[in-house]
């Protein structure tokens, strides 16, 4: 069965018109921990700042479903699943992560950082389900 | 989150593959059309058919000759097994699917052979959809590959490693994989922690006689070496990780009861995101360049440092031992290039003879660790090429005199115009005393090591034990010599009615 988490989002004063954003996140493995999204408004945010949303939700295999209410515009998802409940990505000695990992449009990580361009995607007033696997 | 820095290594999957290469239409494999075009004009090109069969089952083998009753136990190695798929065929021989193969001998001479595919997370995915990834070492052209580390293209297809009552095969740029000595079935990746997991394990750890196992392995776009130690009755390893650019390909290296010796030939990594390239291809040789010896303190590895000696490529060296004065002495096969691995591996697998033959010597580096200056010296042993060292175990890391390794003992043999060597030697590193041994033409020999007798305490009391190939009879052998034979022959054989894929390199599990 699956967990639909809603997120109420206050809307500051300058911004657009709220819209409906699902967050669908597949080959998720394990069910017994938590899965820890970052919302990016812009590409000078991504990767080092700040996102634009942060939120977690129980992982349920095989995919695990977050709606959020943000406002219209361009974004791009990240996730991990923190397997072991410490609460923090693990990496091994060469900061290569260890915990299952994600990003919009499965917009693949080669010699750096996924590109924005191929993470990216617009969210206007229709629904819009952002949909990508976690790599493990 | 991921951050810049973790999503910069999480591309270290990139640095062994090309990565960055723009995807290529494959409507059709001219390395498989063309392999197959020339396969029934030339009988050597079944070494490198490779096989179909993910299992080969267990076989009962013939033997000849007198078993030595106390050689008893399993060799196992490791190769490049499975070549092609559904029409497409690897470019480079050291991209094949690995193959466990195990010699089973028990009491009485009765030996058994069994053979089966490493189940790597790739081998899987090809085999669900029927079909071969072009990505690898010196493989291109697909990227459809959904790649999350170096282990997404691992292979598991160089050599094994017998720790405790478990078997790993062992690729370079990723983990090993643990295989079930009995049935040979893959059973996952080797994690020993967190820090370490995913981390590249190369092909040739050394044992010390207490059991503990150094290894490194290399990541090249992060110019990062990874040193391991693993104690004995430890699970989590030791992990070092040592900046070194430009990187290279360093393939075997060398432990010392005081140091590592980790030869780095000029084979650069220089890749050029601008056009297509498999990771071999990112590499620039530099004939000008130098090989240096990056020589490191077991104990504290930022005590490091380099001595440069001139260029040369090597795949394989011996052993290394240390005097009281701090000198350090080991054995390496050189080359005056790396054209073996970098053309001669890709033109066999489209069935083509390489441009030029690829001589190699062998020679003694001598490392003084006080004066930090290096020497080398060439046996004048009349080979046209060597390689696959062998030495007693038990000597491991201390001094040995004797070395095992295969020859080519002549520059016209027709094994050395396809990269092969055509027979086995035993040389004396002190005094240069030798024995040899050389196949039929139709025969190619691998790997072939040293096995200690059970009963004995020298490293003169033993045997040496080696597979050939006979592409015309169809057959493998397992071959076995006596040490101090001077006009040596198998004094047994066990044979294999079936000619299995050459292969790379292996270990000897005794029994107990």
């Amino acid at each position: 069965m699956k967990t639909f988490v809603f997120l109420l989002v206050l809307i500051a004063a300058t911004s657009s018109l709220a819209a409906e954003l699902t967050i669908k996140i597949k080959n998720v493995k394990h069910d017994d921990s938590t899965i820890y999204i970052a919302i990016f408004v812009n590409e000078e945010n991504w990767p080092d700042g700040e996102p634009f949303r942060a939120l977690s939700t129980p992982a349920e295999a095989d995919v695990t479903t977050v709606n959020v209410e943000i406002p219209e515009g361009t974004y791009a998802v990240s996730v991990y699943q923190d397997i072991n409940g410490n609460g923090q990505m693990d990496y091994n000695a060469l900061r290569m992560p260890k915990e299952p990992w994600g990003v919009s449009n499965d917009a693949p990580a080669r010699f750096g950082p996924p590109k924005w361009k191929r993470m990216k995607f617009d969210l206007g007033a229709e629904p819009f389900t952002a949909e990508f696997s976690l790599k493990h | 989150m991921l951050n810049r820095r973790d999503l910069l290594v999480l591309g270290g999957a990139g640095s062994l593959c090309g990565l960055m290469a723009p995807s290529r239409a494959t409507t059709s494999d001219t390395t498989y059309e063309s392999f197959h075009k020339n396969l029934p004009l030339k009988p050597w090109l079944r070494l490198y058919e490779g096989i179909r069969d993910a299992d080969t089952g267990l076989t009962q083998c013939a033997i000849e000759g007198d078993w030595p009753p106390d050689l008893v136990g399993a060799l196992f190695r490791n190769g490049p097994g499975r070549m092609e798929r559904a029409g497409r065929r690897y470019q480079h021989w050291f991209d094949g699917d690995g193959l466990i193969q195990k010699w089973s001998i028990e009491p009485g001479a009765k030996v058994t052979h069994h053979a089966r595919l490493v189940h790597t997370t790739k081998y899987l995915r090809d085999e669900s959809n029927n079909e071969l990834s072009l990505i690898g070492f010196g493989t291109a052209g697909d990227h459809s590959i959904d790649i999350t580390g170096p282990d997404s293209l691992n292979v598991g297809n160089i050599n094994v490693l017998a720790r405790d009552d478990e078997l790993w095969a062992l690729w370079e740029g990723g983990s090993a994989w643990r295989v079930e000595p009995e049935s040979l079935k893959t059973t996952g990746i080797v994690e020993l922690s967190t820090e370490s997991a995913g981390l590249p394990f190369s092909a040739h750890p050394r044992v010390e006689p207490n059991g503990t196992i150094w290894n490194f392995g290399y990541v090249s776009h992060l110019g990062a070496l990874v040193i391991w130690r693993l104690d004995p009755g430890v699970k989590a390893p030791k992990i070092s990780i040592v900046q070194r650019s430009p990187m290279t390909i360093p393939h075997d290296f060398v432990v010392t009861d005081r140091h590592l010796v980790i030869p780095l030939p000029p084979l650069h990594y220089e890749p050029n995101r601008a056009v297509e390239q498999t990771f071999i291809d990112m590499h620039v040789w530099h004939s000008n360049g130098s090989l240096d010896l990056l020589v490191m303190d077991k104990n504290d590895l930022e005590r490091n440092f380099i001595v440069e000696l001139p260029a040369h490529w090597l795949f394989h060296y011996s052993n290394a031992w240390e005097d009281k004065e701090g000198v350090i002495r080991f054995e390496g096969f050189r080359y005056d290039d790396p054209s073996l691995m970098t053309a001669a591996f890709s033109a066999v697998m489209r069935g083509e003879l390489p441009q030029s033959l690829s001589l190699s010597q062998l020679v003694q580096f001598r490392v003084d660790t006080r004066k930090r200056r290096a020497d080398v010296e060439v046996f004048d042993n009349g080979f046209a090429a060597c390689e696959f060292p062998s030495i007693d175990q038990r000597r491991s890391t201390s001094r040995h005199e004797w070395l095992t390794m295969l020859v080519n003992d002549s520059a016209s043999n027709s094994a050395l115009q396809l990269g092969l060597l055509n027979g086995v030697a035993r040389v004396n590193t002190s005094t240069g005393e030798m024995s040899r041994f050389t196949y039929p033409e139709r025969e190619i020999p691998e790997e072939h090591i040293f096995v200690a007798d059970p009963k004995g305490i020298d490293e003169t009391e033993g045997w040496i034990l080696g597979t050939s190939l006979d592409y015309v009879a169809d057959e493998t052998h397992l071959n076995v010599f006596e040490i101090g034979d001077t006009t040596p022959e198998p004094i047994a054989r066990a044979t294999l009615a079936r000619l299995m894929p050459i292969g790379l390199h292996g270990q000897f599990v005794a029994a107990t």
